[in-house]
């Protein structure tokens, strides 16, 4: 039979095909005519689909075009020799899962490490019985179909990856929209009602937070004012903190009790809002302010929660031992008197701010925070509370906060009497 | 029959499985391609080509496993070696040595695909 | 953080080493669980190696003595580092829990 080596010859296997569905397909690559007959058949014999050609650069696009499980290619070629072929085919990365058998009479170790080096994955002797050859072609099959199945593998990962990043941001999307909602919630800065002026910063720790705040006029003499603290943080935190920050509504409040009485007032919360089942809970401190002395009442519910700063004397913190909301329900809720004067300044504050950590663990804490209101007092009240967080976050050396972080200033102002007598 | 020495067809069918046709279509296909290699082989000889002489002796010396001519493919061998390490002189013999054992074992494959296999 | 078990006569002790926080909140439900239903009658709490006590830690204790006093288990916590015990005196801790100075301190106090 007359054979022209110049083009391919392609054979399909015939009765002898092993029984899974689909026999591998496998590249011979030899010059030499009587060689790449014999190991043909041989090939053929085992059961593959054999695809035979005769020159390293056809290969090469015959390579690219079939996708060979496997390529036996003889080391000695005119033109593009074995080892070229092998390196030129590895710099496809598509060609990664090929397994290539280098055909080499001699089995050197230099020619061996030159070999793999330049991209063989194993070797075969013209010489070497045919079981060996069936072994070896075995081993490199079953390598290049375990590669086939990584990158499959991968494929789906890359594609899975890209699906959960798309729900990551629509998550992201949704809990933004949900924080905002949140911040519209809290007071309005600078004076919203006549008699103070208010400043703020809240930094939750993840979108949302469990820290809110707030002042509300009750009557035209009264303010309520607020802050809580709902243990843990994120998402589970706000939601719990939206139920009782509901609950404080000064039109709820006045509804149930009549007045925004800091007693009263978290003797109701402490019996409505009990400890979960898994241990979570609020710390709470409530105040009542009465605009035309300046008598504030308050009182608390394991929350640290305000400190007092005046313009002649040093800051004091307000607030009493207690148990948080929902751990005794028979707790009651002694309050405490102070009198503020124009010009003194409250800041009601949730220990996120304070309880930062620097590198070395050693936390800011309340007396260094005491520090920066004590320094600060002669500024606006805004720059105040900036410093606050600048002071935290240089002590931390991070910007972000662990746990929610929220400083709100109110400085009584002049009390201006109404015009007009209700 | 064959003296063992030239052909050992018992091995050749034996590396063939048994498929007495294909060993037939490699002889034809040996007794059309050897001549070639030998002649590349002489002709690189002639102008002291070592690269050339041993390209043509290993691709002659691989297309002689198949066919199992062992002392054709000892000879072959041996020139592949003299042209890696230049040795013409040396070379210029066991070529000669090549081109006779060739026709021996032309002749026995002739026979072969005359007459077929021994029983 | 780590927590390790020890008996000593009348009571179980529990050596608590590193935050006591809500990422350890299961290790810290585990061990108490695993000394309730040892059957003890008295557990004591040691906080010595406790650097860090957060919102959720302050409530695993709450949760811890409202369920042991439901089954008349006494319950103490011994040595708090100053950090702990400030924002455990903030929260009224000590009122819900008996805060010793030593192990001898705690066995002394037998609940009636």
């Amino acid at each position: 039979m007359k054979l022209n080596s110049a083009k391919p010859l392609v054979r399909s296997v015939d009765s002898q095909a092993s029984s899974c569905a689909m026999p591998a397909t496998i590249l011979l690559v030899e010059d030499e005519p009587i060689t790449r007959a014999s190991m043909a058949a041989r090939l053929k014999r085992f059961g593959y689909r054999v695809l035979e050609i005769d020159n390293g650069l056809e290969a090469l696009e015959m390579a690219r075009r079939e996708r060979p499980d496997l390529i036996v290619v003889d080391w000695m070629m005119p033109g593009m020799d074995g080892p070229t072929f092998c390196e030129t085919l590895r710099r496809d990365p598509a060609m990664k899962s090929t397994y290539l058998l280098l055909m080499t009479a001699r089995d050197q170790p230099a020619q061996i490490a030159e070999g793999l080096a330049r991209g063989a994955d194993d070797f075969l002797s013209k010489a070497t019985s045919k079981d060996e050859i069936r072994a070896r072609v075995l081993a490199g099959l079953r390598t290049s179909r375990l590669v086939r199945e990584l990158e499959a593998t991968a494929e789906k990962l890359e594609s899975s990856l890209l699906l959960l990043q798309t729900k990551q941001a629509e998550m992201n999307a949704d809990l933004q929209s949900a924080a905002s909602f949140v911040h519209s919630l809290l007071p309005p800065q600078g004076s919203p009602i006549p008699g103070i002026a208010l400043a703020w910063e809240y930094q939750p720790s993840l979108t949302l937070g469990g820290d809110l705040f707030d002042v509300m006029a009750i009557d035209k003499d009264h303010l309520g004012l607020y802050i809580l603290d709902a243990s843990g943080h994120g998402v589970a935190a706000a939601l719990r903190s939206a139920a009782l920050m509901t609950f404080l509504r000064a039109e709820n409040i006045l509804q149930m009790l009549g007045s925004y009485d800091p007693e009263r007032v978290l003797f109701e919360a402490n019996r409505r809002f009990p400890m979960s089942a898994d241990g979570e809970y609020f710390t709470l401190w409530v105040g009542q302010l009465h605009l035309p002395t300046g008598r504030l009442t308050y009182a608390a519910a394991g929350h640290p929660g305000a400190l007092l700063c005046s313009a002649e004397d040093p800051s004091r913190w307000l607030t009493r031992a207690s148990f948080p909301l929902g751990i005794d329900p028979s707790a009651e809720f002694a309050s405490d008197r102070v009198l503020l004067k124009p010009g003194d300044r409250l800041f009601l504050l949730s220990d996120g701010i304070y309880e930062v950590p620097s590198p070395s663990g050693e936390l800011w804490g309340r007396g260094r925070f005491q520090a920066v209101i004590d320094a600060e007092k002669l500024r606006p009240l805004s720059a105040t509370v900036a410093a606050c967080f600048a002071e935290a976050r240089s002590w931390q050396q991070a910007q972000h906060f662990s746990d929610d972080a929220a400083v709100m200033g109110l400085a009584l102002t002049e009390y201006q009497e109404e015009k007009s007598h209700g | 029959m064959d003296s063992p020495v030239v052909l050992d067809l018992s091995e050749a069918l034996n590396q063939a499985d048994g498929d007495r046709d294909l060993v037939i279509t490699l002889a034809g296909l040996f007794l059309q391609e050897s001549p070639k290699e030998v002649a590349a082989a002489r002709a690189s000889l002639a102008r002291q080509d070592r690269d050339g002489l041993v390209a043509a002796a290993h691709k002659l010396k691989g297309s002689v496993i198949p066919i199992c001519a062992p002392r054709l493919f000892e000879r072959a061998k041996q020139l592949e070696e003299l042209g890696l390490q230049g040795d013409f002189a040396e070379a210029e013999a066991v070529c000669a040595d090549v081109e006779r054992l060739l026709a021996e074992v032309h002749a026995a494959l002739r026979k072969l695909i005359a007459g077929g296999f021994p029983s | 953080m780590t927590i390790t078990q020890r008996a000593i006569k009348d009571a179980t002790v529990l050596d608590l080493k590193g935050d006591l926080t809500y990422s350890n909140r299961a290790a810290f439900k585990t061990a108490v669980e695993q000394v309730r239903s040892g059957g003890c009658r008295h557990l004591i709490v040691n906080l010595e190696q406790v650097r860090f006590m957060d919102s959720s830690g302050l409530g695993l204790l709450a949760l811890l003595s409202q369920t042991f006093k439901v089954q008349q288990v006494q319950v103490s916590l011994l040595k708090p580092q100053s950090y702990v015990r400030e924002i455990m005196s903030l929260a009224n801790i000590p009122k819900m829990i008996p805060v010793y100075e030593t192990e001898g301190e705690a066995l002394a106090v037998r609940a009636a």
